[in-house]
């Protein structure tokens, strides 16, 4: 059993990887998940040369809520911007602050439940109680609450790590809330691999705790963190969407969220303005269905009960 | 064990209730789009948290269809929208006033209410001054009281106010007269915080509100002894809202005959409907962008903010013609002085002082002032030599119009481009108030304050923005000036008019010049209503701001 997990030479890992492309792309939800996400990529990472740079209230010619037309192909707003533009720009900080609060997000999980399960003893019990907490109060709740916080605290001066701190706020307060899933399911799988041999030879020859979690541990950890990964995008997304509607977000720098949010306030829906709620409230739909496919797929091909019995 | 899935009773449950739906689908609850029942329903964004009008201001709405005021600015504009008083007069030393009471007034208990209820409310107020629970957080507050000499009811229908100083703030105040029978036994401690008013209310204005459900409406009846007679009504149902999705969908089916605080797009989509008259109506809102002037405690992050050369400069880059064009639709008037042009005896246009848009100007000012852009980063540096970076704050203060969030963008936008980059943080009501309030109170810290503002028309509330001793209240920037303060308190003790108007005048190019704030707009709002049901809309607006018009007068129309 273990020889399948820990392929050693590198054709046979070539060879597994292949195993595996070959194995999750035959999953249908699976090709139209990374089809789309595919397009989003792209078109997140382009936006100038899609588009054009990002039209502000300042710059905006079109009139005022137009429906779709050959000149804007998904309408304007309510100060006449291009609808189609600011999707697009949009895609760019949605998705760059969903990728990046699940980063922040797995690193936390995946330390925190991998150090609990190793450790055992009272480690695990104020870890796994810290988790809980974490658990027990909804996520979003919580970021509610703490965004305005932070933002009061760190809310001032400048750019931090290129992002402006509101964005930035955004992506850690998702992160921060929405590991203990990944920490509890990491932790779980550690306990029943620390009982293999391969670990008790690793200790035996001299290995350090360091060691064995980050060399031996965490290859095999690998399946579970990338198929939640993708569950986890999803639930950033939704957040980020969520905060931004609320208002928390940054008006300067039009995510889905904070479009959904301008329309609504402007109140396009009881104005008929589909396009303007349509538009992004599609694309928030379509990325975040796009990764539950792929992290359901990738779920399916790493389930060991499914390569034993075809 | 029962293998029946639903228990017995559940059955019977669902038999009862089947049975029932025909009458409950036909009462009236449901047939809220029918004109029948002369119920008028109005819908507004608002969240009146309490019905005692010490304790909140943000009851304007449902409180003014219950009370009176004594006078108030529709009385002095429209000869048949009178409140408490029926006529008003002055002596000759131009201190001691006499309010004459409508003879046979009475409160909507059946009980006569007299010149005794009025001069109550006012002494209730005087009394309060000084004490711990000073009653000055509410509609009706202590703010204007110091003028007071002395208030008496000479006889029931006779009430004399003497004042220490001529003034025309008593004929100009929003307070409501209240009951005494009612309000006699309450301490101040319970009136500034834990009374809560509950309904049925006691007043004489033509809706007496009969249930209050916090977050969602305001049942009203009419008042069978209104001084003009029982409104034709059948009564009146205030539905509260947080967002304005509802009330155009509310106003499109029929549900609602009124509707208030619509957004530019709705009033354009409602206005092509043959069933609907929209309506912009002028108020008294400035919209403005204010520095945060102060230089020690609460103080923003450069002193630049302190120079009126560098806010001067600023000025020249904001464009009111686009923010009225691209973030109101039109719905406003571009900003200029501190008047706004409904209090037309006090609005003017500045014009000979007047900053022109003039991004290239205002980026010339700049450098002259020593602002420059010196290491290239294409960031300008106060003079400390630290890069810009502003904090703008936003968002809307309870019970005024809601700021535009293009406006916000359209700001930032022009900062932006003159090097000075601005970071935005939208704030709800509450959290925008706490971080204005005066810095001895932990208000300030920010750098720019993109809010709005709702005063009377009054000279006393026209100069409140650069009172000192309104800072933190009306005061947003924390600007003082001893010479504006001097000639708002002339104005204060001024009644003549053409006098008045000039040292309003004065001030107002003083607080331009210094600029604490640069004036955005002064928005209308937007309302629309339903002719299918009811007739007696007011015609410049369909309904006052400021008083009950016109619900003491709506009439249903007769059905077909």
């Amino acid at each position: 059993m273990s020889d399948a997990i820990v392929p050693y030479s590198p054709r046979g890992r070539a060879r597994a990887i292949k195993g595996f492309l070959g194995q999750f792309l035959s999953y249908g939800g699976a090709q139209v998940g990374l089809v789309c996400l595919v397009f989003f990529l792209v078109v997140a990472a382009m936006p100038n040369i899609l588009v054009g740079p990002l039209q502000t209230a300042i710059n905006a010619t079109g009139e005022f809520l137009e429906p779709p037309s050959s000149q804007h192909l998904l309408g304007t707003d309510e100060v006449g911007r291009d609808v189609l533009n600011l999707v697009v720009h949009g895609a760019r900080i949605s998705l760059t602050i969903a990728l990046l609060a699940t980063v922040i997000s797995l690193v936390i999980g995946t330390t925190v439940g991998m150090t609990a399960g190793y450790f055992g003893g009272p480690v695990d019990v104020w870890l796994m109680r810290l988790t809980d907490f974490f658990f027990v109060v909804p996520s979003f709740v919580l970021a509610l609450v703490i965004t305005p916080v932070v933002l009061e605290v760190i809310g001032r001066g400048r750019d931090i790590l290129g992002f402006r701190p509101s964005l930035f706020v955004i992506i850690v307060v998702i992160g921060l809330t929405s590991w203990a899933f990944v920490g509890r399911i990491v932790r779980s799988q550690t306990l029943s691999l620390k009982e293999r041999t391969f670990i008790d030879r690793a200790r035996v020859a001299g290995s350090s705790n360091l060691s064995i979690m980050v060399r031996h541990l965490l290859p095999n950890l690998v399946p579970q963190i990338a198929a939640n990964g993708a569950l986890v995008v999803t639930g950033a997304i939704y957040v980020e969407t969520s905060l931004s509607f609320l208002g928390l977000g940054d008006p300067l720098q039009p995510s889905w969220g904070t479009l959904l949010s301008l329309a609504q306030r402007a109140g396009a829906a009881s104005a008929g303005a589909w396009w303007y709620l349509g538009a992004p409230g599609l694309c928030v739909l379509t990325v975040s269905l796009s990764f539950v496919l792929i992290g359901n797929a990738l779920e399916d091909t790493f389930d060991p009960r499914r390569r034993v019995i075809p | 064990m029962n293998k029946w899935p639903f228990s017995r009773r559940a059955v019977v449950k669902a038999m009862l209730l089947g049975s029932a739906a025909p009458w409950v689908m036909s009462s009236k609850v449901f047939a809220s789009s029918s004109c029948d029942d002369h119920i008028v329903r109005i819908a507004a964004i608002a969240a009146p948290d309490s019905l005692n009008p010490f304790a909140t201001s943000s009851s304007f709405w449902p409180l003014i269809f219950t009370y009176d005021f004594l006078v108030g600015s529709d009385a002095q504009l429209y000869s048949d929208r009178k409140g408490f008083a029926k006529t008003w007069s002055v002596a000759d030393d131009n201190l001691t006033w006499i309010f004459k009471i409508w003879p046979g007034l009475k409160w909507s208990d059946g009980r006569p209410a007299t010149a005794r209820d009025a001069a109550f409310t006012y002494n209730f107020l005087l009394g309060s001054i000084g004490k711990p629970d000073e009653l000055n957080i509410g509609q009706n507050s202590t703010n204007g009281m110091e003028q007071i000499a002395s208030v008496a009811a000479i006889d029931d229908e006779t009430l004399q106010i003497v004042t220490k100083a001529p003034t025309r703030w008593l004929i100009d105040n929003s307070f409501l007269i209240l009951p005494e029978h009612i309000w006699k036994d309450i301490s101040y401690a319970d009136a500034r915080s834990t009374f809560r008013n509950d309904p049925p209310l006691v007043g004489t204005g033509p809706m007496i509100v009969r249930e209050y459900q916090q977050g969602q409406f305001v049942r009203f009846t009419p008042n069978e002894y209104f001084r003009t007679g029982k409104p034709a009504t059948a009564g009146m149902i205030l539905n509260l809202f947080s967002t304005a999705d509802p009330i155009a969908q509310g106003l499109k089916s029929g549900s609602l005959d009124y509707a208030l605080s619509l957004t530019a797009a709705q009033w354009d989509d409602l206005s092509k409907d043959p069933d609907i008259v929209v309506g912009q109506v002028p108020t008294e809102q400035r919209n403005y962008l204010a520095f945060n002037t102060v230089s020690g405690q609460g103080k923003g992050s450069t002193k630049a903010l302190q120079d009126p050369v560098f806010r001067d400069a600023i000025g020249f880059a904001i464009d009111q013609k686009t923010i009225v064009d691209r973030a109101f639709r039109g719905h406003a008037d571009p900003g200029a002085g501190l008047a706004m042009p409904v209090a037309a005896d006090y609005y003017s246009y500045l014009s000979d002082i007047m900053r022109r848009f003039d991004l290239a100007e205002a980026g010339r000012r700049l450098d002259a002032a020593g602002y420059r852009d010196t290491n290239g980063d294409g960031v300008r540096e106060d003079k400390e030599g630290n890069s810009f970076q502003l904090e703008l704050i936003t968002g809307t203060f309870a019970t005024v119009i809601e700021m535009p969030i293009a406006a916000v963008q359209l700001v930032a936008g022009w900062l932006e481009k003159l090097g000075i980059p601005v970071s935005v943080t939208q704030l709800d009501s509450g959290a925008l108030t706490a971080r204005t309030v005066a810095p001895a109170d932990g208000g300030g810290g920010w750098d720019l304050l993109v809010a709005g503002s709702w005063l009377s028309r009054s000279p006393h509330d026209i100069l409140a923005l650069g009172s000192s001793k309104q800072i933190g209240v009306s005061n947003s920037s924390y600007w003082t000036n001893d010479k504006f303060d001097g000639l708002l308190s002339e104005v204060d003790r001024t009644v003549d008019l053409k006098k008045s108007r000039e040292l309003v005048d004065q001030a107002a190019r003083i607080i331009y010049v210094e600029a604490p704030y640069i004036m955005l707009c002064y928005p209308s709002v937007l309302e629309a209503h339903r002719k299918d049901c009811f007739k007696g809309w007011g015609t410049d607006a369909a309904v006052s701001q400021v008083s009950y018009f016109p619900f003491d007068r709506l009439k249903p129309e007769p059905t077909p």
